[in-house]
């Protein structure tokens, strides 16, 4: 406070920064409002009827939403553990090779689809797994039937998981990657020494270092867990998959087409942060019990 | 210290440059608003003198006398990303051949309250101006909830005794062409509240065959549905396309895309109505039944013997048998490389088969209305009369400028009017606007038999019977192309690809559409309930689900009447009580 005179200048810089983070983020939380209403509107928030917590429980007795969860959790989680475990273990690999414009170039190609969008990836992945795509055409020469893979209520979810991953390991690799970098060479010198191999020495020393990024990139991906993608699944799903495709963000969408439902799609949105908030917080508390690396 | 004092002077004077435009930039609106309603003051402000107030009742009271002075008015403008205004002009969204023409004939003339690009955007800014309060005092409302909140909530004027004094006999006879129906849709209580846009009938979907493979093999044209099942199986086993054995398909559907299905479109792409509707059953309508008690057509029993057929096609590979994953460009495609030579579509459907004729000049594709009932007619139900409500806000003191604004549309785009009018203005409309929809401020409409009329009418021009000019300008434009394609033909020439698509869809299609006599079931019922807010979207998955599921044979046809069950509990039966006390009211 006593410096408040001296000060004055940076903090009034500061101002207009605080003003927009005050009004384009804490302002617009007031709209949450909307989940507990029936929200119209001609009337507005001011205007609109409080109906408690209606919007919540219409999304819990629905006679599908079970199945709409289930597919969600499944479909969220697969891509979250394969999200950690195929980067980390090609930034490994990619780190072992010596070569160095093989390597710059491996690591440029495998994140190009990063770029690309899924309603052009879809048209790329419906073909390769179409009827008479690629994959098909292999598997034929090995006597196995045609598969109609996306349509398929098997498939459907291993699928969006493995593609999800293709188009997204090698922009995820790219920070582990530059924390194998800040690993110190003298480690790994003296491990050698102490009669370390490569295998002793990726587990003791590679490992660990890039540990804390592991932690970091886990527990900030868990507020993830309620969404299975929905750009992905939209330009994919058919109705003969709803089965095993059809998630939250999906359902919505559909029934916000139906009638423009803002307080539905707010509630669905609540829920997800409150889940994600409380995912994050616990992982960071246990992530401090088990290896003493506290994020925040 | 001097130095030190510059400095924090300067920043300061940045940190109040920012915030200031920060602010002004959340304010900015409110002036443009107090500017256009100046505007109106202006125009309305000096009405002394018995003379001038007699022409101001004039203009109030008839359909085409011109305001003495300059009336201004806001709309909601949609614009669509495609317009290209005039080479060389200085036309705007505000200033142009639309515009000008509303000027010179009754002296109105619109500001832009918010433009928006059609669709969700406008949607969107239609909320917003509702949310606010704020409205234009012309709007554009797109679905008959919205249309409805505006009424209850008293936001919009009745247009009932502005409708009586100033509707030409044109726009009734419009009305008329479709018994009123829109009309009675924008009346509530007895009281019209809005101008409706009416809606076009395509007609029942028909059959589009490949006319050269037909005749490659012999078939005559079909007629039922083991006509049709019979071309098919000879299209797929017999490969007139010399596509390779397996690898032409069968008749074309249209799973979940977008928001299109199977089934329920009107005149839509890629359908399969006309298999259900031959027995009866209306798949997504709400259907008046004898005793008048308004169901579901999805879920009546009729729907059964329908589905018996599509999953019996799709078992003996008469049905693309990759149906689930096809979205509409993939049929596009194989429709324009010539693997796939069937399909249901609207008259329009040449704009789906044009690139097979651009890649193989033989492609002819011919169309049927078929299959045809036991009285020789084909059957199909017909769609919502009303696209759109035009809305006047409540107390604007010119409800009747919509309406008069409407009868200039019209006479210029549905009567020869454009060709015997020689004004400049409308000469430039007739060149340059013609045809360059999307920045008309107020916009017409046409007659619900537009379809058969522009055939009718293109038809006896081309052999000589009818003036060139007496007909609508689109009409003519159509004409002109379709000549095009003709004299082509007589000189032994590939005809443009234009003219082909005009020839085909006016001419070969609008032919078919005129000459068929069908049976036309009108639905009862095509808003929403309150109970469907909340739970039709888990009944279409259910139904879209099971009837996909039973096409594909994944299921057995029995499985219908389990999801009959299913989607009554499931809110069905509510809904179904919903809808009938709504029509009931």
């Amino acid at each position: 406070m006593k410096h408040l005179k001296r000060e004055m200048s940076y903090h009034l810089m500061l101002l207009p920064g605080m003003l927009v983070l005050v009004l384009f983020t804490f302002v617009p939380l007031f709209g949450l409002v909307m989940a507990f209403q029936n929200y119209v509107p001609a009337k507005g928030i001011s205007g609109s009827k409080f109906v408690g917590l209606q919007n919540f429980k219409f999304l819990f007795v629905l006679p599908d939403s079970k199945q709409i969860l289930i597919n969600t959790l499944i479909i969220a989680l697969g891509k979250m553990i394969l999200a950690i475990v195929i980067p980390v273990c090609f930034a490994l690999l990619l780190n072992e090779i010596r070569i160095k414009w093989f390597k710059k170039t491996v690591q440029t190609v495998v994140y190009l689809p990063h770029f690309l969008s899924w309603v052009i990836l879809a048209s790329v992945v419906q073909f390769i797994f179409g009827y008479d795509g690629p994959v098909n055409a292999i598997l034929s020469l090995f006597g196995v039937d045609p598969i109609m893979f996306m349509a398929s209520n098997n498939w459907f979810r291993p699928l969006m998981i493995i593609t999800e991953t293709w188009k997204e390991f090698g922009y995820g690799s790219i920070i582990y990657l530059a924390a194998l970098t800040s690993i110190d060479p003298g480690l790994y010198e003296a491990a050698a020494i102490d009669g370390a191999g490569r295998w002793k020495q990726m587990f003791h020393v590679t490992l660990p270092g890039i540990l804390p990024m592991i932690i970091l990139m886990t527990t900030m991906s868990l507020p993830n867990i309620l969404n299975a993608g929905f750009d992905q699944i939209y330009n994919l799903y058919n109705p003969l998959v709803y089965e095993t495709g059809d998630i939250l963000d999906t359902f919505v969408y559909r029934v916000g087409m139906v009638e423009r439902q803002y307080s539905l799609a707010t509630a669905v949105g609540l829920i997800k942060s409150v889940v994600g908030m409380v995912l994050i917080l616990s992982a960071n508390k246990l992530a401090g019990k088990l290896t003493d690396r506290k994020i925040f | 210290m001097g130095r030190n004092l510059r400095e924090k002077l300067t920043a300061i004077l940045l940190v109040t440059c920012m915030t200031s435009i920060m602010l002004v930039g959340c304010s900015n609106n409110d002036s443009e608003v107090s500017k256009s309603a100046i505007g109106q003051k202006d125009s309305t402000s000096d009405t002394s003198g018995d003379s001038t107030e007699d022409a101001w009742m004039l203009a109030k009271t008839t359909p085409d006398a011109p305001y003495p002075e300059t009336v201004i008015y806001t709309v909601g403008a949609t614009v669509t990303s495609s317009i290209k205004f005039p080479e060389g002009s200085n036309d705007t969204t505000t200033d142009n051949g639309y515009t000008r023409l509303y000027k010179e004939k009754i002296n109105i003339q619109n500001t832009n309250k918010f433009e928006a690009s059609d669709g969700e955007d406008y949607i969107q800014k239609v909320s917003m101006a509702i949310t606010t309060g704020d409205l234009p005092d012309i709007m554009r409302v797109d679905d008959y909830a919205t249309f409805k909140e505006l009424v209850d909530n008293d936001l919009i004027e009745d247009l009932t005794d502005a409708y009586n004094n100033c509707a030409s006999d044109l726009m009734k006879e419009i009305y008329a062409s479709n018994n009123n129906k829109a009309l009675d849709m924008a009346t509530v209580d007895g009281k019209l509240y809005a101008i409706p846009t009416t809606q076009i009938s395509g007609g029942p979907e028909l059959l589009w065959l490949r006319g050269d493979w037909m005749d490659k093999l012999g078939l005559s044209e079909p007629k039922t549905l083991d006509d049709i099942a019979n071309i098919i199986q000879e299209f797929i086993e017999k490969d007139p396309g010399k596509n390779g054995s397996g690898k032409t398909v069968g008749l074309a559907l249209i799973p979940k895309y977008n928001n299109q299905f199977l089934y329920g479109s009107y005149a839509g792409g890629y359908q399969a109505n006309n298999i259900f509707t031959i027995y009866g059953a209306f798949p997504k309508q709400w259907i008046a039944q004898a005793d008048g008690s308004a169901v579901y057509g999805s879920v009546q029993p009729e729907m059964k013997q329908g589905l018996a057929v599509l999953s019996d096609w799709y078992k003996r590979g008469l049905i693309d048998q990759q149906i689930a994953v096809r979205t509409e460009d993939d049929l596009k495609g194989l429709i324009g490389n010539g693997q796939c030579g069937s399909f249901f579509a609207g008259w329009w459907a040449p704009y789906h088969t044009v690139s097979s004729y651009t890649l193989n000049p033989d492609a002819e594709w011919r169309a049927y209305a078929v299959p045809v009932g036991k009285d020789g007619k084909v059957t199909a139900y017909t769609n919502n009369p009303v696209q759109n409500y035009f809305v006047v806000r409540k107390g604007y003191e010119h409800p009747e400028l919509l309406i008069k604004g409407k009868n200039v549309s019209l006479a210029y785009n549905q009567s020869s009017q454009a060709f015997s009018d020689t004004s400049d203005t409308v000469k430039y409309y007739r060149d340059t606007v013609n045809g360059q929809y999307g920045l008309d401020p107020l916009g017409g409409f046409d007659y619900y038999n537009a379809a058969q009329l522009s055939y009718q009418h293109i038809s006896e021009a081309l052999e000589g019977k009818r003036d060139e000019h007496d007909m609508t300008m689109y009409e003519n434009t159509l004409y002109e192309s379709c000549k095009r394609y003709q004299e082509a033909i007589d000189n032994n020439q590939k005809p443009e690809t234009d003219d082909w698509l005009n020839y085909q869809c006016r001419i070969a299609g609008g032919k078919v559409l005129n000459d068929t006599q069908m049976n036309l079931v009108d639905p009862v019922f095509y808003n929403q309930t309150e109970t469907m807010k909340l739970k039709w979207a888990t009944l279409v998955k259910m139904e879209e689900e099971t009837m996909l599921k039973i096409l594909t044979n994944q299921e057995n046809i029995d499985y219908f009447d389990k999801f009959v069950k299913d989607w009554k509990a499931a809110g069905g039966d509510q809904i179904t009580q919903e809808v009938n006390a709504a029509i009931a009211k």
